[in-house]
């Protein structure tokens, strides 16, 4: 089952006088369940696509269709509810709120789709148990480790409990062991009936995931099964 | 049950708001000090104008409002009543019996009037002279004067002490606690002028009431009028002044008119009279009710500048707001974005910058309100001044203050919400 689909999507920044291609001419779809890495070097779209995806920036042509709705048709309030309850999202330097607690950092999305309170924090709690938080609760940001302020930074994107998961090179502050660690989470995820896109530079992730487009240029060079594939059918 | 939770999603992003100005605690002080000082100055202006206001208020209902007080005043130098004699110099002005009965007789509108003779005596306490004068006047001078016995004990002057001349006195409070200290006044003996009074009753009224706008009604000495001419006779000695003496009838005359609405055509006769019927200006005629609608203009402006003053204040308060905020955001552009990713909408990110300016100010309200309060009372403690706290004064700062953060707040607030999500992503 088509979870999105990107249709002949161009990315076109301009650039002084010169148009800059991000993206140019893309086309993929992708399935629920779907643990996607996307690769390429530096500059080739990867965060454009991304960022497309998260509804966070628009195609300049083309067509990017979520859960069969058009995302051009949709106002800057719709595509934030999209964002709010479908899509949840990881950053590479993880953008946690350095001024709240582990549990406040969890709230914030469910903040934003009007959760009740009650239910909100037990949510979050459960969320953080589950990703081995729980010891760290109301601690700030600033005192936890690398591989931990991710951890919250997922249980955080997973809170509204949405299908896509979008992550921009989520190992990328990460030493090797922890970022080992934050992809078995996202593993996890998958397997959990949850579709991951995931930007990535390290080529020993292609072989966990079940897909990997290749960026070069602002076009895909390569769309193959990953290492993964091979377990779905 | 939606809106149970509304209210404690608005709780807790109040919690939230108040962790976030708390990150920047001492910036945000120093940025809500403008509307601190402003609303404290405001606040601490309006109670000592208003406790003035109240004062002058209680001074002018003291004389009441339907009344017409007339003052005797020594004419300038070349007054042509003073007349020389073996005892010295005598000045003999101001108004006399016969003007007195002319009012009554002439004037429909007057139906009381209440005499009042200052005897030229200030009274001593401890071997020291104080500030106390003594007054004769008639029983009918506690009403018309609003004022009331201080001791149940005691008594007011009654119309047998005019007849029969009775050597009694009745203190005001003040006066009484200035010469007795903590002792029983009542019953007690003061010798004034050659003359011994028996202490019979207490006066008490409203502070910063006053005998004709002149003389505190609480630091005064009362005896019966009729006492007064028997005892110091029709000349009085002037104070510091061996040779000198004055032949003053009545020094103040409080008029009751009977109809009210008819008190502006009584005065303007009344002027007419007194002006046509004497060679020298000795006279002075007070009218409360002219005196309220003076107050009332001068408060009048007083509003006008002190709302001016309030207006720049906060002006000044809230561009420093507005400078605070648009600093916060620009610090706080990746959280904005972030919180874009994770699903603000624009209206959030609104909202939140907004609550948090008007957060400030209403806090720098309260702050200031406080100040203002503590300035009030540190004046009144220090400059013995009235002052008063109106519940209008602190319900319309706290609301200026709030509606200042939302005026200032909004720019900011809209700034921040309309950043581009990406663009604030890679801010830094
Ligand atoms: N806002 C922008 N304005 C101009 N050019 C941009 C902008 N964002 C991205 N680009 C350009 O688009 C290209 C792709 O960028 P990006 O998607 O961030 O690459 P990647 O994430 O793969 O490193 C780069 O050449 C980059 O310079
Ligand atoms: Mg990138």
């Amino acid at each position: 089952m088509a979870l999105l689909s990107f249709n002949n999507v161009f990315k076109v920044y301009r650039e002084g006088d010169h148009p800059v291609y991000a993206v140019r001419g893309v086309n993929f779809t992708i399935s629920s369940g779907e643990f996607v890495a996307v690769m390429g070097a530096s500059g080739s779209g990867k965060s454009t696509i991304l960022n497309i995806l998260g509804l966070l920036d628009r195609p300049t042509t083309g067509t990017y269709k979520l859960e069969d709705i058009d995302v051009s048709s949709l106002d800057d309030d719709e595509m934030s509810e999209i964002r709010c309850r479908r899509i949840g999202i990881v950053f590479q330097s993880f953008n946690l709120f350095a001024q709240f607690s582990v549990v406040e950092n969890v709230c914030t999305p469910m903040r934003y789709a009007h959760v009740p309170p009650a239910i909100m924090r037990a949510r979050a709690e459960e969320l953080l148990g589950k990703l081995g938080m729980s010891h760290r609760l109301s601690h700030r940001p600033t005192q936890l480790s690398g591989g931990e302020r991710q951890r919250v930074a997922i249980a955080r994107a997973l809170s509204n409990d949405p299908p896509l998961i979008l992550a921009d090179e989520p190992t990328g502050n990460l030493d090797e062991k922890t970022g080992e660690e934050v992809i078995r989470i996202l593993t996890t995820l998958v397997e959990g009936g949850r579709t991951v896109v995931m930007v990535t530079h390290n080529p020993a992730y292609e072989e966990i995931v079940d897909r990997v487009i290749r960026l070069h240029d602002g076009e895909i060079v390569e769309d193959r099964p990953g290492g993964r594939g091979g377990r779905r059918a | 049950m939606a809106e149970e939770v509304g209210v404690l999603n608005f709780l807790r992003m109040l919690q939230m708001t108040l962790m976030n100005l708390s990150c920047h605690a001492f910036r945000s002080l120093l940025a809500a000090l403008g509307v601190v000082l402003g609303v404290g100055a405001v606040v601490a202006m309006m109670a000592i104008s208003e406790g003035g206001r109240r004062e002058s208020i209680a001074r002018i209902r003291a004389m009441g409002i339907d009344n017409i007080v007339i003052r005797s005043v020594k004419p300038t130098q070349e007054g042509q009543s003073e007349t020389s004699s073996s005892q010295g110099n005598v000045n003999i002005y101001g108004i006399k019996a016969k003007d007195t009965i002319h009012m009554l007789t002439t004037f429909e509108n007057i139906g009381k009037i209440v005499p009042v003779r200052d005897m030229q005596q200030r009274l001593f306490a401890n071997g020291r002279r104080t500030g106390i004068r003594m007054m004769a006047t008639v029983p009918e001078f506690l009403s018309i004067t609003f004022s009331q016995q201080a001791d149940s004990r005691g008594r007011w002057l009654t119309d047998l002490d005019e007849v029969r001349c009775n050597p009694i006195c009745v203190l005001g409070v003040d006066a009484a606690r200035t010469i007795f200290g903590i002792r029983d006044p009542l019953g007690q003996t003061i010798s004034v002028g050659g003359g011994s009074f028996k202490v019979v009753g207490l006066l008490r009224n409203q502070r910063g009431a006053k005998l004709a706008g002149q003389y505190d009604l609480n630091n005064l000495v009362y005896i019966p009028f009729a006492t007064g001419n028997a005892v110091f006779g029709d000349l009085l000695p002037v104070e510091g002044s061996m040779r000198e003496r004055v032949g003053v009838d009545y020094d103040f005359l409080y008029i009751k008119v009977d109809d009210v609405n008819y008190l502006p055509d009584t005065v303007k006769r009344l002027r007419n009279y007194l002006d046509t019927t004497r060679d020298t200006r000795d006279f002075e005629v007070q009218v409360p009710y002219e005196l309220l609608l003076q107050e009332e203009a001068t408060q009048r402006v007083f509003s006008i500048v002190m709302g001016s003053i309030a207006a720049i204040s906060l002006l000044v308060g809230g561009i420093g707001i507005m400078n605070i905020m648009l600093a916060n955001i620009f610090e706080r552009t990746r959280e904005i974005g972030t919180r874009r990713a994770l699903g603000a909408r624009k209206r959030d990110i609104l909202f939140q910058f907004l609550l948090e300016s008007t957060i400030l100010t209403a806090l720098g309200g309260g702050v200031g309100l406080t100040l203002g309060i503590l300035i009030a009372r540190l004046v009144e403690h220090f400059a013995h001044m009235n002052t008063a706290i109106t519940m209008p004064s602190v319900v319309v700062s706290l609301a200026v203050s709030i509606f200042t953060g939302v005026i200032f707040g909004t720019y900011p607030a809209w700034k921040a919400a309309n950043l581009d999500p990406i663009e604030a992503l890679r801010h830094e």
